[in-house]
């Protein structure tokens, strides 16, 4: 299994679209919150073939083969409510339930582990990676989760931890780099490199640290590419990190009028500023040597947008846009602002992207999954799947 | 016995009876009702006549048309004050043997009923009395085809023919007081009961009587809806609940008990569970073989006429299924095959109409070979509709 982390966290996607149970608002985010879109994708390293929704009629997790387009089974889910989100590895071998106070880890319908791992409050945002087997989880009462895992999805060992760093300082936002390690903020604006698999055997946060003048880090996201760096953003800044060097390499202070619109990890970490007129659109992202690196992008582009995948490999960014209850998934090709994929469809239920296919989970009682191939008109459904599962009930 | 007598007699036996049952006891023949409210007619108007007896016999002046006045017109004045004084003598004898509790018999003939004359001419006739044995033999195809006044008149000479009249029974032939014919001065007192109880008002009363719906007709048209109940089991396995509402049309023919019914079948089921629209249509057609009777002997009374039926058949057709939410369409079709069997309580109304009402089981089979749903099930229903026999 390639080690590389394809989205510093965040193997499974889940993208809520005009619907969804009550949003719990983090002061921070580590890794991607497990409410928002979340994109599911491939690229050349990591082909993802098996895909995960929760169906909250039949309350069952459905596992999906996006090559064949079928469902190829379905778990029961054991706990009450609906608030079930899911994150899987790579080769969708294992699925994790995330609910209310609830952590259950899924292989088949009899082989589970359930509770592996305990904690108080809702599962907000986590971080994921799967090569290493590291899973850390924030909750909404701000604690910490640190779990390692085996390659079966079995917890070999785990530690929950409080947010407080030191004895005034607290963590705020972060998530794990390629090499394993857990890069956390805090609200005295230091950044942590925390050691993951220390701090569990210790039952302590085992760090080291650097300060920063950025002020509160509100978001961190490790760069693949070049795994040294993290871009970050802080009261008004974006910039670059070293993690290795601990100082921070680049800084863009926002204009007066300008905001930030959008941030995204997946595949490569990128930033997205628009002027108060919203006539002036740019991202920016991380170069060779730690720079930060703006692109001009198509004015409006920016309007609507849910989540962005920017792939370095072929330098296009692919945008989710909710409009009038209608969703777009549009591709840009960077070179030259060219929308190469202009897909849409109703925005009702959940969305995963796989590389070039965007599949449509519509949460209907009897079951819709849609799958559209960027670009072009093909259009796959699976058609009450859920069925036979209500009759027989 | 005199030959006058012997000859209603051969004439009596020229002819098959083809039914027994009378109006008093047996009960169950549809033709009783009229002859009921025709009797009361009679017994009404026989206890309340007006002593005045120079309307008697005599036709209203405002009576411009009418048969029955065709019959008194030409009376003579002798003939009139004769029929005056037979009516009031015998008035009170008339109510008598009108009543209910009257012994005559009346026995319904479905056969022609001949009389033989003097001379050996045969005819047919609508009443015969067979002198000596206090009955009266009626031919029930002709009564039920009158008039209500007909069977007043029609009765009415028929029960003067035993009433003594200057002390003797009278035929048809024979010449009594200044008629030349006994059967003109029972015509005569025939129209004059007729004209007497529409004066009266006795014929009105009884009128809505005259109006209620017969069950002895043979053709039939019925119109149900069902309340159908299917079992759980089976329902839950097709998404939808346990009730659904059938509408049946059917047409009979019906030769006396026996019938042989049509059915036209309209099954609908449509409703919303957990955000699941199930619609569940079923057209089927078939036959019925349907046995009827009337159970109930009451005097005067509609429900004399109320029908118990019973029907056992088959029907073919096709079931529809669907199964819809905001984004999905499930539908199958299946050949459909259902045996039903029926009970019903028919109750008239009036001019033919009925309301019905009973209960139904059906045993209804039907495969859905996309869905993969098989039906195999017992439905009952409770049943109410109306009908109409002509």
């Amino acid at each position: 299994m390639d080690s590389r982390i394809l989205n510093c966290g965040f193997l499974c996607s889940t993208l809520i679209l005009g619907c969804g149970s009550a949003k719990v608002k983090p002061t921070g985010v580590i890794g991607t919150p497990l409410d928002d879109i979340t994109l599911q994708y491939s690229s050349d390293v990591i082909q993802r073939s098996q895909l995960f929704f929760y169906d909250q009629h039949t309350r069952r997790i459905l596992k999906l083969d996006v090559d064949d387009f079928a469902l190829t089974e379905a778990f029961s889910v054991k706990t009450a409510g609906d608030d079930h989100r899911l994150l899987s590895n790579s080769t969708g071998d294992y699925v994790i339930d995330f609910s209310q106070q609830h952590l259950q880890i899924v292989r088949t319908e009899s082989d589970r582990e359930d509770r592996p791992f305990k904690f108080q409050g809702a599962p907000v945002s986590a971080a994921f990676h799967d090569g290493k087997g590291i899973l850390v989880m924030l909750d909404s009462l701000q604690s910490i989760g640190l779990m390692m895992l085996s390659s079966r999805g079995a917890v070999v060992k785990s530690w929950l931890g409080g947010s407080l760093i030191g004895s005034t300082d607290s963590l705020v936002a972060g998530d794990l780099c390629d090499s394993g390690a857990l890069i956390l903020s805090s609200t005295t604006g230091a950044v942590l490199v925390i050691d993951v698999e220390k701090t569990i055997d210790t039952g302590a946060w085992s760090y080291e640290s650097f300060a920063t003048d950025l002020g509160s880090i509100t978001w961190i996201a490790p760069e693949p590419k070049f795994p040294d760096y993290a871009l970050v953003t802080a009261d008004e800044k974006v910039a670059v990190i070293d993690i290795k060097q601990h100082k921070v390499v680049a800084v863009r202070e926002l204009a007066k009028g300008v905001e930030i619109t959008n941030k995204g990890k997946i595949e490569s970490p990128h930033v997205l500023l628009s002027s108060a007129s919203g006539t002036s659109v740019e991202m920016l992202t991380i170069g060779e040597g730690g720079v930060l690196n703006s692109k001009p992008l198509p004015s409006g582009s920016d309007d609507y947008l849910t989540t962005t995948i920017y792939r370095r490999s072929d330098q296009t960014l692919t945008a989710l846009f909710i409009e009038y209850g209608i969703a777009s998934i549009r591709q840009l090709r960077l070179s030259d602002n060219l929308v190469t994929a202009d897909n849409s469809f109703p925005a009702e239920g959940k969305t995963q992207i796989s590389g070039t296919r965007a599949i449509m989970n519509a949460q209907t009682p009897l079951g819709h999954i849609e799958q559209h191939e960027l670009g072009s008109d093909d259009v796959k459904v699976l058609d009450g799947f859920n069925f036979d599962y209500l009759r027989s009930r | 016995m005199n030959w006058k007598s012997a000859l209603c007699l051969l004439g009596f036996c020229l002819s098959h009876i083809a039914e027994a049952s009378t109006f008093i006891g047996n009960g169950g023949n549809t033709a009783d009702l009229q002859l009921q409210v025709t009797l009361a007619t009679i017994h009404r108007t026989a206890d309340d006549l007006d002593t005045d007896t120079n309307v008697l016999c005599r036709c209203p002046a405002e009576w411009t048309s009418g048969e029955m006045c065709e019959s008194l017109r030409s009376l003579s004045k002798e003939e009139v004050l004769f029929c005056q004084k037979t009516l009031t003598n015998q008035a009170q004898a008339l109510a008598e043997i009108s009543a209910k509790s009257s012994p005559v018999v009346f026995r319904w003939s479905s056969e022609e009923i001949a009389t033989s004359e003097v001379g050996g001419k045969v005819r047919d006739v609508d009443a015969l009395v067979v002198s000596g044995k206090g009955q009266i033999v009626i031919q029930r195809d002709r009564f039920m085809s009158m008039t209500a006044s007909q069977r007043v008149a029609l009765l009415t000479h028929e029960l003067f023919h035993i009433l003594p009249i200057e002390g003797r029974q009278i035929n048809d032939s024979e010449k009594v007081g200044p008629f030349q014919k006994g059967m003109l001065l029972l015509d005569a007192l025939g129209a004059a009961m007729v004209i007497e109880s529409v004066e009266t008002g006795v014929k009105d009363e009884l009128r809505g009587l005259e109006n209620i719906s017969r069950s002895n007709k043979k053709w039939w048209i019925f119109l149900d809806w069902k309340a159908l109940n299917s079992p759980e089991k089976s329902t839950n396995e097709r998404l939808r609940d346990q009730k659904s509402n059938a509408t049946t049309l059917g047409f009979e023919y019906r030769y006396q008990m026996i019938g042989l019914r049509l059915l036209f079948d309209d099954t609908r089921y449509s409703a919303a569970r957990s955000s699941i629209l199930v619609k569940e249509t079923t057209y089927s057609s078939g036959a019925g073989l349907s046995f009827s009777g009337t159970p109930f002997d009451l005097y005067l009374s509609r429900w004399s006429e109320v029908q118990l039926t019973g029907m056992i058949g088959a029907m073919f057709g096709t079931s529809e299924y669907e199964a819809t939410d905001s984004a999905t369409l499930l539908s199958d079709s299946s050949s459909l095959r259902t045996y039903l069997g029926q009970v019903q309580l028919m109750v008239p109304i009036y001019m033919g109409f009925w309301v019905n009402v009973g209960g139904e089981v059906r045993q209804v089979n039907a495969k859905y070979e996309k869905l993969n749903i098989r039906i195999d099930e017992r439905q009952s229903a409770f049943s109410f509709g109306g009908s109409y026999g002509f």
